[in-house]
């Protein structure tokens, strides 16, 4: 399965993060929302921003994004496609078919 | 002119229902406010007396009525009506609360209409040119502090309201009288003895109810914006020691959205102008309950030198 960022504004007009936090802020110029996300889901935002990307692509950059060994390795299959429904829901995201 | 150099009759002629309005300067507005009650006068007089006057016929960006209400009510309980530029905008209230329901409908007028600015629910005071943002819901003790402040070293630039001018970052206020409710009126009396209040109207929406008179030096640079430094969420807990904590970023920029009046209508251009004053900002919970010991931690957070990158 495939995903991808559905805004079409520059993400970095709609993304705000600060060094050292754990959460980042998103706006959604389509419903004019503000939403306070992990910086997991930030980062997957970026990932998928203007880009389509299959769920093992994203994993293994979100695997370079934080580093060599990070702790919870095997869990992370799992919280990146937890992350993606929850951006989904949010309509952030978008699943398209292979 | 100030309205302290107006003459009391002078005062209620220009105020009357029929008369040309009183034109009282609160920049970056002007409201011209009318009324049939004789009380308002002199709370304007005493509350608002270092306010300049504006000249007929100067722009004026709100016009306000206080109108005694006439009908069967009227000898069984007296009350009065709020409206701008002829329209009813609340439910009557009793006459002797007409003061402040001038105040809540001024703040109504500019949160309603000024959407030039980011509006936000915030008290600012400012020092050395740098301002102070405490946003915070009501019942966190914003005001008390607020008050509390701007009798030790901090210039008011409102208790309620910061504009943030979203072109140059400047937030600005209007210096207008601080509200202070139930306990905190006489916590205030206590802790400035020169403080000028009101007497306390019971039985508002908001419980017992004075305005305290800002100061004249606020007044005179209430035209000067400030450069946003800190943003403090401030929260009043009985019996607690006085200790701020860092708070993050992404938080504070949510809690701050929460409390702006327009903050959805700006879309984009409000996330990022916000987005920018929380970035140059920083960012911290407080928690109090002794005033004293608020104002000492105050006064070291503005002796503090400023963090690298700001």
């Amino acid at each position: 399965m495939n995903w991808r960022g559905t805004s079409s504004a520059p993400i970095e007009t709609l993304m705000q993060s600060w060094e050292g936090e754990d959460q980042v802020v998103f706006f959604d110029p389509s419903s004019g929302d503000t939403h306070l996300l992990s910086a997991l889901a930030g980062l997957l935002l970026e990932l998928l921003d203007h880009r389509t990307q299959e769920l093992d692509a994203l994993v293994a950059a979100v695997r370079e994004a934080l580093g060599p060994t990070p702790e919870n390795a095997d869990a992370l299959p799992a919280q990146v496609h937890e992350h993606l429904q929850l951006l989904s829901r949010l309509g952030l995201v978008q699943e398209l078919p292979a | 002119m100030r309205v302290a150099d107006l003459p009391t009759a002078a005062l209620r002629r220009q105020l009357r229902l029929d008369g040309p309005g009183l034109r009282l300067a609160m920049p970056p507005f002007t409201a011209c406010i009318r009324s049939d009650l004789p009380l308002l006068a002199d709370s304007i007089a005493s509350m608002y007396a270092d306010f300049s006057l504006a000249e007929e016929p100067a722009f004026c960006d709100f016009h306000v009525e206080i109108r005694r209400v006439r009908g069967l009510l009227r000898g069984f309980r007296s009350q009065a009506e709020f409206s701008t530029d002829g329209e009813r905008g609340f439910v009557p209230l009793p006459v002797a609360q007409g003061f402040a329901m001038l105040e809540w409908g001024l703040n109504w007028c500019v949160a309603a209409h000024a959407h030039q600015y980011l509006l936000i629910h915030a008290a600012v005071l400012e020092r050395d040119g740098r301002a102070l943002l405490l946003p915070a819901p009501p019942g966190s003790g914003k005001s008390t502090l607020c008050a509390a402040l701007l009798h030790r070293g901090w210039r008011l630039l409102s208790d309620e309201l910061a504009l943030l001018d979203m072109d140059s970052g400047r937030i600005r206020g209007m210096a207008r009288p601080v509200n202070l409710k139930n306990e905190s009126i006489e916590i205030i009396r206590r802790f400035e003895t020169g403080a000028q209040l009101t007497a306390a109207v019971p039985n508002t929406a908001k419980g017992s109810v004075a305005l305290m008179r800002p100061p004249g030096a606020a007044v005179l640079s209430a035209h000067e914006p400030a450069r946003p430094t800190w943003i403090v969420l401030p929260r009043y807990r009985a019996g607690a020691e006085a200790v701020f904590t860092a708070a993050g970023k992404a938080s504070t920029f949510m809690a701050v959205a929460e409390q702006s009046f327009n903050y959805d209508i700006h879309g984009a251009r409000g996330f990022q102008a916000l987005g920018r004053l929380v970035d140059r900002c920083r960012t911290l919970s407080f928690e109090y309950s002794r005033l004293d010991e608020a104002v000492e931690h105050f006064a070291r957070l503005a002796d503090a030198p400023p963090l690298r990158g700001r």
